[in-house]
């Protein structure tokens, strides 16, 4: 039956191990690192920062463990490099990041926190201790990434609010009343779709689309895109027609509508993705 | 071959004989008019003619020759005659009377003494009996008067040729043959006239031969030419080819004649059944008319007699094609059913629009007061209030369509009661009143004090009339007055005749537009008048009550200066002066309070198919405390009418499957102790007038029309709930709903107030009850004020206990910054929350912070503040403790105590944090600021940082992404 099963799954589905960078300075801990995770985890145990970075970026681990003991300032420096080279739309480095930790330092602690470290492994560490966490950490990333973002451009906070209100439970809801704001997050953010009105004083919904085509990167410009108003114009129709929109939305939402309307939004994609055809129409 | 002339002419004479008679044949077939009645008897005489020649030619003896003579002669007489006026009539020359009656008397007397000439020799004045041996013939030696007759006739001759010559050479047509023709037979005659005039040839008669010889020529002429009358051509032809048909019989109903088109349509007509035909004519002209439908249409036919000289010589039909107009008639007829099969269905139509439209209607009026009564906010309290004045217009605007609808359909019914006629006026101007006082208008009120107390009368729809003007007058008037004026026109036994007049200084009519004022839809100076709002039905639908009630209505007007408007009525009298009993009944009757109360006690039972109706009747009856149970249809109402008892059951009318009548029906079955029966009040959106009388007729206790008008819902509920239910509250108390779930039905512990007693020991450091916590709290009443369990208010406790530090901060902060408008409404907030915990001392203090406020008197709130805010956190460790009595909070939950369980961080790490802040929102990590946000809340930040944190965070949770950047900005 497994087998079956496994033969039905596509390349991308097949089971694999996750993968685990730790950077330990002690070299010592290596094997043991590797002795605890190897059967469970694809181990590779680095005791430089620059050079875990290059591994890293290289492999694309799904979790690095960093030990505290490799200091503040190197920490900081391998966060703040993998925030800058991160890639969320590409799931390009954006793994989780651990610290070992003996959990005296809490305001390290803090502050690792706000660089981006999502949980601490508390050493002495233990085999359970340590596949316990990278379990429930890796599993809760996976389990967040397969949340759809929304990105939601209204310049209407009410409007924001209560498309946050009705989709904050099944989705991540990004909200933002600037334009040109909501721009830049679909540039650096991964979105799985955008919600726009297309009146804005500055700038409207159709003009971030078109920003967004412009940028050439293909892989921005194809996020699928609902747009709202209040009032259904002809002629706004038809502008926003060329970006093939997923939908047009008229204010005042329903929240039965909108969910559903995003239902079907990502079975279409999921659908398109599970077969890899693209669906016409 | 030697032929003799003897023998030609033998020959000749019998040719003659036979061409005659065949001529004579045919003419006779051909059509009859005066001309072939004239032809007919030249043939006749030319056959006499030719026979009498032949007689003579055979004849030896004298006598012989003499009777062939006198044939001859007879017969060339009347030929000449005939001819003569044939020729008239054909050239259409007018013979004068007395000519004609010379012509033939001279001809008559002629012929007698022709046929007398043995005794006379007038005509004959010889006769010599020449006897030749081959041919004896007889010389006649003309008298006078053959000379006469023959000159005469000649002389006639002679003109109408020249007349028909005259007309042959004017007429080039084929007339002109014809004339040519007869002109050549004339002359033939006249030849053989000539000759045997002046005796060439004697013996031999060219006379008889001439005529042949003419009548031969007319043969051709009548085949060739066609020579007879066109005149009669034309009416032969009319009746032959007529598009109606023609019958004619004669007394015995027997076939005379029938054209072309009453063959078709009759084709036995056409062959020869003879008693077939005369069968069925006995039966169609058995009547005066008849009809007959054939495959081609319909025919109709009058019978009409044919009478001469006042005797009946037959009967004649002439058949009409009614196909058309009976096609057309029955079109007719269709298009009228159809009209009124529309007419019904909008009628119908409009009757079902009435529910269909009431229903919505229900929900909006129905929520907006809800939302009216539940908001603080005094914004959207201002919508609501704008709702209501929007809902408010779109129901009098459906109700004028309704209304003139039944008035139009002619289903507007008077209802006539007895009325205090004072009171109608009252209630008619107090409508008004302050409209108009709010515009600047004066209002005068002038009444008769000679008119009656009391009348009978269609009081609703006076109401409606009297209001109507009046709202119109003060609509259309800027300045000035409106003036309401109630007249005794007259009065006759028990009627009494009143003039109502409405007279303003407005805008006022043109005299060119007084004639459509009541006309639907109209509104003139539109220009002007588009800030007034209206139909344009107010005045029709008035005009239409006041002609049902048969009185009149007038309207005087001058544009510019102002208009009265003028009902006159003819009422009933019930009773001229008040009554002692009225008169005291007069002085209690007050104004109706709307008393608030709540009835947690109550049970209720809603019964309504449409979830939307269902959910505003419960949440209204929620709003009084009410335990509401619903049913969506009869049958589950019975259902839940057998297990439990209700107080009140609101019963939908209209429902599908069962309706509301039989479920109450069936509701009142199931319990037959009259001291249990239900009270079920009927709710319909039907707004005909006698459905009242008609529900309690039914068997309901009452009845309420949705939308559901709350005063009257108030009035329903404190008339059917016995007194112990209804329990009377104050204003702020009563804004307090009952937090009870309508889903769910669990049976809630309920503490009647006499269990609990008022705890009055203060800070009970060691409280063994949760009222003790609660010391100096009147709990009692907050239990009751949260819907009478306790469980709710705890939960209410919470609420109150949660906001509690915050408010604490913005009292100071609004006085700091003297933002006394923001702090009365803080402090009226907590007035009232404060009450409805049953914490009324403290409510009190507050109350007199929000007076101050409004007052303007600061100084006295400056002074107090702080003794308030000591009371407050009082209140609040109160509840704090009566909730971790209760199990709902922790001992040492309270976070505004100490932050030693804080992290602190030092202050390059904080910097740092917060240094990054901004680098992040520029790189659209939103995602990272929330995760700092969540882990500083367990260190204790700078209070600035704390603060920027805050708010940017809480900005990125609204969407403000402008603002968070600005904040970051400033850093």
């Amino acid at each position: 039956m497994a087998s079956m099963s496994e033969e039905m799954r596509t390349k991308r589905d097949v089971k694999r191990k996750a993968s685990v960078l730790v950077v330990d300075k002690d070299l010592g801990n290596m094997g043991l690192y590797k002795a605890m995770l190897s059967a469970e985890y694809e181990i590779d145990c680095i005791n430089n920062i620059s050079v875990a970075m290059e591994l890293f970026k290289s492999k694309n681990h799904n979790a690095v463990v960093l030990d505290e003991k490799l200091g503040q300032d190197e920490i900081i420096k391998f966060l703040k490099w993998r925030d800058e080279n991160a890639d969320s739309k590409e799931e390009n480095m954006d793994g989780i990041c651990l610290v070992l930790t003996e959990g005296t330092d809490k305001d390290k602690m803090v502050l690792y926190g706000c660089y981006g470290v999502v949980d601490f492994i508390p050493k002495p560490f233990t085999k359970e201790g340590m596949s316990e966490k990278l379990y429930s950490t890796i599993r809760g990333k996976r389990h967040n990434d397969n949340r759809k973002k929304v990105l939601v451009i209204d310049d209407d906070i009410e409007t924001l609010k209560t498309i946050k209100g009705y989709l904050g439970d099944k989705y991540d809801v990004v909200i933002t009343n600037c334009a040109k704001y909501g721009h830049g997050c679909l540039m650096n953010n991964k979105t799985d779709l955008l919600i726009a009105d297309v009146r804005m004083p500055e700038m409207s919904g159709v003009d971030v689309c078109t920003l967004a085509k412009q940028k050439q990167e293909k892989k921005y410009g194809d996020v699928p895109v609902l747009f709202m108003t209040d009032m259904p114009d002809a002629d706004v129709i038809n502008k926003c027609a060329e970006f093939k929109p997923e939908g047009f939305l008229v204010k005042p939402l329903e929240k039965e509508m909108l969910l559903s309307a995003l239902d079907r939004i990502f079975i279409m994609e999921s659908y398109m993705t599970k077969t890899g055809r693209k669906v016409e129409g | 071959m030697d032929i003799s002339i003897h023998q030609w002419f033998e020959l000749i004479s019998v040719i003659g004989i036979f061409i005659t008679l065949a001529i004579f044949y045919i003419v006779v077939r051909y059509k009859s008019s005066e001309n072939q009645k004239y032809l007919m008897l030249i043939c006749c005489a030319t056959f006499g003619v030719n026979f009498g020649n032949f007689f003579a030619l055979f004849s030896d003896e004298y006598q012989g020759l003499l009777h062939a003579l006198q044939l001859k002669t007879v017969g060339h007489i009347f030929v000449l005659t005939a001819f003569i006026l044939f020729m008239a009539t054909f050239s259409k020359m007018v013979i004068p009377k007395y000519l004609k009656l010379f012509l033939l008397s001279l001809n008559t007397v002629s012929i007698c003494l022709c046929l007398t000439c043995g005794r006379n020799d007038l005509f004959f004045s010889e006769l010599k009996y020449i006897a030749d041996a081959e041919y004896p013939y007889l010389v006649a030696e003309p008298g006078l008067f053959y000379l006469l007759f023959r000159l005469v006739n000649l002389a006639f001759v002679v003109v109408l040729t020249v007349k028909i010559i005259y007309l042959a050479v004017k007429k080039k047509t084929r007339e002109a043959k014809r004339n040519y023709l007869v002109v050549a037979s004339c002359v033939a005659a006249v030849v053989g006239d000539f000759l045997t005039l002046f005796n060439i040839m004697p013996g031999y008669d060219f006379v008889a031969f001439g005529m042949a010889v003419s009548l031969i020529i007319f043969l051709f002429a009548v085949y060739k030419v066609g020579i007879l009358d066109v005149i009669q051509v034309a009416k032969d032809d009319l009746l032959e080819k007529a598009s109606e048909g023609l019958i004619v019989v004669n007394v015995d109903r027997e076939l005379v004649y029938c054209n072309e088109k009453a063959r078709e349509i009759f084709p036995y007509l056409g062959e020869n059944d003879n008693e077939y035909i005369n069968q069925k004519l006995q039966e169609l002209f058995s009547e005066d008319s008849f009809m007959v439908n054939t495959a081609d249409g319909h025919f109709e036919a009058k019978v009409k007699e044919l009478t001469e000289n006042g005797y009946v010589k037959g009967y004649m039909a002439w058949l009409f094609d009614l196909t058309f107009i009976n096609k057309y008639t029955q079109e007719v007829v269709a298009l009228k059913e159809y009209a009124e099969a529309a007419n019904q269905s909008k009628t119908m139509f409009l009757a079902n629009m009435s529910h269909e439209i009431r229903t919505p209607m229900n929900a909006i009026v129905g929520f907006n007061e809800l939302i009216y009564q539940k908001s603080k906010d005094s914004e959207i309290r201002g919508y609501a209030s704008d709702i209501k004045l929007a809902s408010t217009n779109l129901l009098t605007i459906i109700n004028d369509i309704l209304d003139l609808s039944k008035i139009e359909s002619g289903k507007m019914e008077i209802k006539c009661k007895n009325y205090v006629l004072k009171n109608l006026v009252d209630e008619s101007a107090i409508n008004v009143v302050s409209i108009a006082n709010s515009k600047g208008l004066e209002f005068i009120l002038d009444m008769d004090n000679t008119l009656p107390y009391e009348l009978n009368g269609d009081v609703d729809h006076i109401r409606n009339i009297l209001i109507n003007l009046l709202k119109n007058a003060v609509k259309y008037t800027n300045e000035g007055f409106v003036k309401f004026i109630i007249k005794k026109e007259s009065s006759d036994g028990d009627q009494v005749t009143i003039k109502f007049s409405v007279a303003d200084s407005g805008i006022g009519i043109k005299q060119e537009d007084i004639g459509k004022v009541f006309n639907k839809f109209e509104r003139f100076d539109s220009k002007k008048n588009t800030s007034v709002e209206g139909t344009g039905l107010g005045l029709t639908i008035v005009k239409g009550y006041v002609e049902l009630m048969g009185g009149t209505i007038d309207v005087e007007s001058e544009y510019g200066v102002g208009s009265t408007f003028s009902v006159t009525l003819t009422q009933k009298v019930i009773s001229q002066v008040k009554t002692m009993e009225e008169l005291s009944d007069q002085e209690e009757a007050v104004e109706v309070v709307r008393k608030k109360f709540r009835a947690p006690n109550a049970r209720i039972l809603v019964v309504d198919d449409n979830s939307t109706n269902l959910k505003v009747t419960a949440s209204l009856l929620k709003s009084y405390g009410i335990r509401v149970e619903l049913a969506d249809s009869g049958r589950k109402a019975i259902e839940m009418c057998r297990t439990n008892p209700y107080d009140i059951i609101f019963m939908d009318h209209m429902m599908p499957e069962m309706d509301g009548v039989e479920a109450m029906k069936r509701i009142r079955t199931l319990v037959d102790d009259e001291a249990y029966r239900s009270v079920i009040i009927a709710l319909t959106a039907n707004a005909i007038s006698g459905v009242k009388e008609q529900m309690e007729a039914e068997g309901f206790d009452g009845y309420i029309s949705k939308p559901i008008d709350i005063v009257l819902l108030e009035n329903m509920l404190l008339k059917f709930l016995s007194d112990e239910l209804v329990i009377e509250v104050t204003d702020e108390e009563a804004g307090m709903e009952s937090d009870y779930q309508m889903e769910d039905m669990p049976h809630k512990e309920h503490i009647s107030p006499d269990k609990l007693h008022n705890a009055k020991d203060e800070d009970n450091p060691n409280p063994e009850t949760f009222e003790q916590c609660l010391a100096g709290i009147d709990v009692k009443q907050g239990i009751i004020n949260c819907g009478g369990d306790k469980d709710s208010y705890i939960e209410v406790l919470q609420i109150y206990y949660g906001s509690g530090e915050g408010r604490i901060n913005d009292f100071v902060r609004f006085l700091n910054e003297k933002d006394y408008k923001s702090y009365v409404i803080a402090v009226h907030g907590l007035k009232s929350s404060s009450a409805s915990i049953g914490a009324m001392e403290f409510s009190e203090r507050a109350k007199r912070h929000e007076f101050a406020g409004k007052e303007e008197r600061y100084g006295f709130i400056h002074d107090d503040v702080d003794g308030l805010l000591e009371e407050y956190k009082s209140v609040l460790s109160k509840i704090r403790r009566a909730l971790i009595f209760e199990g709902i909070m922790e001992e040492g939950s309270e976070d505004n105590e100490t932050q030693t369980d804080k992290i602190v961080l030092p202050e390059a790490v904080e910097e740092q944090i917060i240094g990054s802040l901004h680098q992040l929102m520029e790189n659209y990590k939103l995602e990272r600021i929330k995760q700092i946000y969540d882990i500083t809340r367990a260190c204790n930040l700078r209070y600035e940082n704390e603060k920027l944190l805050a708010e940017v965070y809480n900005a990125i949770e609204d969407g403000d992404t402008k603002k968070a950047l600005e904040l970051l900005s400033a850093e």
